[in-house]
């Protein structure tokens, strides 16, 4: 044995065990990426949820707001009340063809809503911002005079969650489609093309 | 499942009265009102007749009454009851707003 080979020898162990350890830091350095973006996705998930839970629940009862029963409900109240009655049946009806979960049934338009209630926020704060830095009332007067603008917005905004958090249609349950599809008409159509055939 | 429902509805519309949103004086809160329906003292916003409520036009009215009424027996209040009502309902986000007389009294000094 001459001197390279006991080189060789002694390296490849040290080069394996490199090799091993820059796969394991790979390993632990993308599992840490991708536990913090779990993490900050689960942080997001759940703050929206809370944000659009709370809002509409304080939406609810601003509709209640002098306990006097059915003398609070304005017209536009009544309509957005029917509104959502008719558009959540239709929420309901195309989500339970679909294989989604009963949670994501559930989260998906309030996740909307927090979007949107996220949105005006921002809205609301840069308006504000403005407000500080130019001593104007903008933000003032928007609030208390705007109150029944305010409820419009915030009513369809309910109406547009609902209406587009329809799941996907490739969730669609397939047992259930197959005698509805096209492709199922067009083969009980191609049979009779041979027959065609034969004739000529 | 039916019974399901409808319990939750009951327990919903009987938390609903308990949780009520108005805390500010009557007054105040009237005006709140009035100036989401006027935009001034001849024009009214619009959809003001569909956004507003029963107990909202009612509460209207009621500061609408007392700033008329109190112009009337008070000599030296003459300015618009639109800029009084706004005056008095921009008191609708503090804690401890003056009383009614005094927030009266404020409100012809503009």
């Amino acid at each position: 044995m001459d001197g390279t080979t006991i080189e060789n020898q002694s390296t490849k162990p040290q080069l394996n065990r490199w090799h091993r350890l820059l796969q394991f830091s790979q390993q632990a350095d993308w599992t840490l990426s991708r536990l913090i973006s779990f993490l900050l996705n689960a942080v997001v998930f759940i703050s929206l949820l809370t944000l659009g839970i709370s809002t509409l629940v304080f939406e609810i009862m601003s509709i209640f707001e002098y306990q006097k029963g059915l003398a609070d409900i304005s017209t536009i109240e009544w309509i957005f009340a029917i509104g959502s009655l008719f558009l959540l049946r239709r929420y309901w009806s195309y989500s339970k063809q679909t294989s989604v979960q009963w949670w994501t049934i559930v989260t998906a338009p309030i996740i909307w809503y927090g979007k949107f209630v996220l949105v005006a926020m921002l809205f609301a704060g840069a308006i504000a911002a403005v407000d500080l830095y130019e001593g104007s009332s903008y933000f003032m007067a928007a609030l208390i005079e705007g109150q029944n603008y305010d409820q419009l917005r915030s009513f369809s905004a309910i109406w547009l969650s609902i209406y587009i958090a329809v799941p996907s249609q490739q969730l669609i349950i397939q047992s259930e489609t197959d005698s509805y599809s096209p492709k199922s008409h067009n083969e009980q159509i191609t049979p009779e093309e041979p027959e065609v055939e034969n004739v000529q | 499942m039916f019974n399901k429902t409808l319990l939750f509805f009951t327990l919903l519309l009987a938390i609903m009265p308990t949780a009520s949103m108005a805390k500010s004086p009557l007054l105040i809160e009237g005006c709140v009102e009035l100036i989401n329906i006027y935009k001034s003292n001849k024009e009214q916003r619009l959809l003001a007749a569909q956004t507003t409520s029963l107990s909202e036009s009612l509460r209207a009215g009621y500061c609408l009454g007392v700033l008329d009424q109190y112009a009337k027996t008070e000599y030296r209040c003459r300015s618009d009851w639109f800029k009084r009502a706004k005056f008095i309902a921009n008191y609708s986000l503090e804690d401890n707003p003056p009383a009614e007389d005094k927030l009266l009294e404020l409100s012809c000094e503009i």
